[in-house]
């Protein structure tokens, strides 16, 4: 038997299945001890959060839940979620207790990678039982922003306002989990009659009356007046049935603006026109479009955030429009690689709408030199184009704003007046 | 009487003339690494002493059918399996000490020392010789990791019993230790001039008793000579089964000369 050849295979194998037997044995015995006292440990945790709970009990998460909650679990006295959210470094990862009213209790934080400067600001606000979270429901929640720690504070909102979601999902109700560019997306494919189509905002070049927004896509647009999301094709049929005649006689009249809406370059632009405008064009109604290129922070400083040694600088890119009366029909921010939670606001939603109907008086370029170690722009600032704590954004925008302010002057007196 | 000499012979060299950490340098890894504070030295020191017992009584038992092709994936399947027995003890029934050990507990199951005697005695000896030797060597580990967590945790943080709060028991301060620490101490660096001053000191010690004298690169300088038959590394003879074997080949080949 030890001369075969099997032998050597057979002991082997033999001495590990033995060994096996054994093992499983020893964990018959240790492993409920093991588990009892990881159960006590974890249930001790969610007490932190959730003090009043009692008997805990692990969820099954499905698809109703947001993506961002990965564990839930239901307590006589209200439910414990566990929820991340993307911050400065990384995602920051928070227990959150909620009472069976869906009132927030207590939050904890399981792991995160902020700097200590950006999450002392914040962390110190909102954890505990009597943060100021505390009492905030999935209809009232809002967002605690500290100054100068965007990223964190947005990344543990998130967390926060996933946690709501889920206990709108776990107590039996239900909560749309859907992007707002998802949403309006789809709202306008609904409008349309269309299915995933996708549709680009229309740049304002021309004043139009009635409408909040419009979106393009080959075959029609979608116009929004107030909630309403109203189709119209290309062949001038509506496709939304219950749209007012109020709302059609609108919508017809700005889709003819819109489709005779021409642009023409300028192609020699005249002297004294600022380096920030870089291209120039006018339409048949006498508004005009600059594409501006603004000095903002990844240019004026060397050492930016995000900015390889080597790489170019990056402008931020704008795309604006001024009516014939001298007015901002609308400002696009199109391209910027400014700082994460500080300069990239000039991004938002918000910063570029506040620019719509403004003209050259309203705004002033904030004064003084910027330098990294000095905030000219203060806390809670309501000047046009200002950003807290971004001053060379801000004077990079500003400036190059009012470079389009300055040649729209330029082009319309050579042009003898106005439109 | 001799039996009883010779165990007594098989446990004291493994505590001091071949002490495996001090002499035979082995296990130098969690020497350096767990030697911070005693209670971690003395917690790493006992869960080693007794793998290595219970893997020498069950290796030796096998000695005979384990061949020779496969010996050392069965020492290794052995091994490790005492070791995941010995963590899942220590993790249900004294957590303190699965806490304070980490992951070296488990690299217990690469430690020289272990694997070591698996090779040189326990396949060659009886179960009750290889147990003794276990534990001898096992008590020499625990004896060197207690000296260099006397001196590091004492000397380095100014303290004793650390790490024992779990038990209810309080770090105590040294005075004038505390105060004056060294910090270097507990530190990698730290680690390794105790280890070098503790060697020797320890071949000093050995010296003195009438131990070989050390030489490099030569037989004499081999601390396992004495069970040893070769006449230099490269020779293929097979290892003595037993310590005293040389010395009574040696005298049954001077009794017939």
């Amino acid at each position: 038997m030890k001369n075969s050849k099997l032998y050597p295979a057979i002991v082997l194998s033999s001495i590990c299945l033995i060994a096996a037997l054994l093992l499983s044995v020893i964990n018959i015995f240790t492993a409920p001890i093991i588990k009892d006292r990881e159960d006590k440990k974890a249930s001790e945790a969610l007490l932190e959060v959730l003090p009043d709970g009692k008997d805990f009990k692990k969820l099954e998460l499905n698809e109703k839940y947001p993506t961002t909650v990965t564990e839930a679990y239901s307590a006589d006295g209200g439910y414990v979620f566990r929820a991340s959210g993307k911050g400065r470094n990384g995602d920051i990862v928070i227990m959150v207790g909620v009472d069976s009213e869906g009132k927030i209790v207590g939050t904890q934080v399981i792991s995160e990678g902020e700097s200590k400067g950006y999450k002392e600001k914040i962390f110190d606000r909102v954890l505990g039982t009597d943060g100021d979270y505390k009492g905030q429901t999935y209809g009232t929640f809002a967002p605690i922003i500290a100054s100068g720690a965007t990223l964190t504070s947005n990344g543990f909102a998130d967390a926060i306002k996933a946690a709501l979601q889920a206990f709108e999902v776990a107590s039996g109700g239900s909560v749309d989990l859907r992007t707002p560019e998802e949403i309006l997306q789809e709202n306008c494919n609904t409008a349309l009659g269309t299915e995933n189509k996708t549709f680009t905002k229309w740049f304002a070049t021309e004043k139009i009356v009635g409408i909040d927004a419009v979106y393009e896509t080959d075959g029609g647009r979608v116009y929004v007046i107030g909630e309403s999301f109203i189709g119209l094709k290309s062949d001038g049929t509506f496709t939304t049935a219950d749209a007012s005649e109020e709302a059609k006689t609108s919508i017809t009249a700005a889709d003819a603006i819109i489709s005779a809406s021409t642009l023409t370059k300028i192609t020699t632009l005249p002297a004294g026109i600022g380096e920030e405008v870089t291209e120039a064009y006018v339409t048949a109604s006498g508004n005009y479009v600059f594409l501006l290129s603004a000095n903002g922070y990844d240019v004026k400083f060397e050492y930016s955030d995000g900015h390889m040694p080597g790489n170019t600088p990056k402008p931020i890119i704008i795309k604006l429009s001024i009516s014939g009366d001298g007015k901002i029909i609308e400002c696009k921010t199109v391209d910027q690689r400014e700082s994460k939670g500080y300069g990239d606001i000039c991004a938002s939603e918000d910063y570029q709408n506040q620019w719509a109907g403004k003209e050259n008086g309203d705004l002033t370029v904030t004064g003084g030199v910027p330098s990294h170690s000095s905030n000219l722009v203060p806390d809670g600032s309501t000047d046009l184009g200002a950003i807290s704590s971004a001053t060379y954004t801000t004077q990079g925008y500003q400036k190059a704003v009012k470079a389009a302010f300055e040649a729209f002057e330029l082009l319309t007196a050579s042009k003898g007046g106005n439109g | 009487m001799e039996n009883k000499n010779k165990k007594l012979s098989i446990l004291l060299r493994g505590i001091i003339t071949e002490n495996p950490v001090l002499i035979l340098i082995l296990g130098t890894c969690p020497t350096l690494a767990t030697t911070k504070s005693i209670f971690q030295a003395a917690s790493m020191g006992l869960a080693a002493m007794v793998v290595l017992i219970c893997s020498n009584v069950v290796i030796s038992l096998l000695r005979n059918i384990i061949p020779d092709t496969v010996r050392i994936p069965c020492y290794i399947v052995v091994i490790a399996s005492f070791v995941t027995a010995v963590t899942m003890l220590l993790e249900a029934y004294l957590l303190p000490v699965y806490t304070v050990l980490g992951d070296w507990l488990a690299l217990i199951v690469v430690n020289c020392i272990v694997l070591g005697r698996a090779e040189m005695f326990a396949r060659k000896n009886k179960v009750a010789d290889s147990a003794v030797d276990g534990l001898g060597m096992g008590i020499g580990f625990l004896v060197a990791l207690l000296l260099m967590a006397l001196i590091r945790e004492t000397l380095g943080a100014g303290t004793i019993l650390s790490g024992m709060q779990d038990f209810g028991i309080e770090p105590i301060k040294i005075p004038l230790l505390y105060d004056y620490k060294i910090p270097l101490l507990v530190e990698a660096a730290g680690g390794f001039l105790v280890y070098g001053i503790l060697i020797a000191i320890m071949n000093k010690i050995t010296e003195k008793k009438g131990g070989l004298k050390r030489k490099s690169f030569s037989c004499e300088g081999c601390p396992s000579s004495h069970i040893c038959k070769k006449t230099s590394c490269s020779d293929t003879i097979e290892l003595a089964a037993d310590p005293t074997d040389k010395a009574e080949e040696t005298k049954e080949v001077s009794d017939n000369a």
